[in-house]
């Protein structure tokens, strides 16, 4: 019997997934997570067991070791998930009807359940671009005392989840969650929303709001704090926002909304020593930034 | 690099667009030399660049573009020429432009 599960909608959208057995997805690894409230049609992702054949898809770049993008000459994308351990299948995502529906093949039934997360994740930021409505970010948030948000950009490593981690043990600011966001453009400017796809400190808490300000962290002896000129954020942006390099319209409309974004808020590096008083002074200096 | 009369033309598979005041040619597919890549590549164009990569919506000869760079920047012939053909060059190499087969203007 088909497994149909929905999860809460992220940023207005749910996920509907049907599964086709023998395949059985994993519960959600976010119980607590309960989303906004649904504004837009469902992503429905289908999952069975079929062939991976990539036959007339294009290549356009991998992530080592997990994955590879393709194009699939319609304006969509696929990925294969590379079988990595023995017990993973190796997996196809295909475009059905973009922004919308989403198949994924599995190579074999795995004897365990099927994890949701990456599809979901995959999906979402794929659906996302195609809509028009924004782009996954990669990056920690946190909504500031004054209601906004502060949107924290950068790959592994590069100390989000720490930055969140201190967060958190504040009361003036709300965590949203240390690793991916969605970052949409609604009438009244940028909103970030967060999402049940926590990093490496696990925070995964509902919420979103206005963004207010992007900042890029590094550590410093001494703490530091730059207002960068739009042209020189431009990359990291390009690197952490889910540009949907597929399709030339798409990354056209990707490549305008952060063109807006770099208009409309400001970005700062902050480059601080971890210690006692480092959390005061990133919010103090994110709030007069943010106000001005 | 090229014979007298070839036309160059925009290869499928790259998006330009202004961002933060910039011209960011940004690579959308594999139809490059390097199929399997990373993304974002991207390349920023600088006015000269952007012209050009304007005039290349259609196809167009080394010479048509020089013409074209000596009328609107103000440059001697053999300075166009030599930018024309540098610009071309490097973009073949990127697979962002294609040479259309000996394709003589009429």
């Amino acid at each position: 019997m088909m497994q149909v599960e929905s999860s809460q909608a992220i940023a207005g959208i749910p996920i509907v997934h049907h599964v086709a057995p023998p395949l059985h997805l994993v519960p959600p690894q976010m119980p607590d997570w309960h989303g906004t409230a649904t504004t837009e049609t469902p992503i429905v992702i289908r999952h069975a067991v079929g062939p991976v054949d990539v036959t007339g898809l294009e290549p356009l770049f991998d992530i080592e070791p997990w994955m590879t993008y393709y194009a699939d000459g319609a304006g969509g994308t696929a990925i294969r998930y590379h079988s990595v351990d023995a017990a993973i299948p190796e997996r196809l995502l295909r475009t059905v009807r973009p922004g919308v529906e989403y198949d994924v093949s599995y190579a074999f039934a795995p004897e365990q359940p099927v994890e949701r997360r990456g599809k979901e994740m995959s999906a979402y930021a794929i659906a996302l671009a195609e809509r028009r409505r924004g782009l996954m970010a990669h990056g920690s948030a946190f909504i500031l005392p004054s209601g906004k948000a502060a949107l924290c950009l950068g790959v592994s490593g590069a100390g989000k989840s720490t930055l969140a981690r201190m967060m958190l043990e504040r009361d003036d600011v709300r965590v949203l969650n240390d690793d991916r966001q969605a970052l949409t453009r609604e009438p009244d400017g940028f909103h970030v929303w967060s999402t049940p796809w926590p990093g490496s400190a696990g925070i995964a808490n509902d919420g979103h709001a206005p963004l207010g300000v992007v900042m890029l962290i590094g550590r410093a002896a001494t703490p530091v704090v730059r207002r960068r000129p739009a042209r020189e954020v431009v990359r990291t942006l390009l690197t952490t926002l889910a540009l949907p390099n597929w399709n030339d319209d798409a990354l056209g409309d990707g490549l305008g909304l952060i063109d807006d974004l770099v208009a409309s808020v400001p970005v700062v590096e902050l480059a601080y020593p971890l210690g006692p008083g480092t959390s005061q002074w990133i919010v103090d200096q994110l709030m007069e930034i943010e106000e001005r | 690099m090229s014979t007298e009369g070839t036309l160059y033309v925009r290869a499928p598979g790259f998006v330009a667009r202004r961002v933060a005041g910039e011209t960011l040619l940004v690579q959308t597919s594999a139809r490059s030399l390097q199929p399997i890549q990373r993304s974002t590549d991207l390349l920023v164009l600088n006015a000269t660049a952007e012209q050009l990569w304007n005039l290349l919506a259609s196809p167009v000869s080394l010479e048509g573009m020089a013409q074209y760079l000596i009328q609107d920047f103000e440059v001697d012939p053999a300075t166009a020429r030599a930018d024309a053909e540098s610009f071309v060059v490097s973009m073949v190499d990127l697979g962002a432009v294609s040479p259309l087969n000996e394709v003589r203007e009429s």
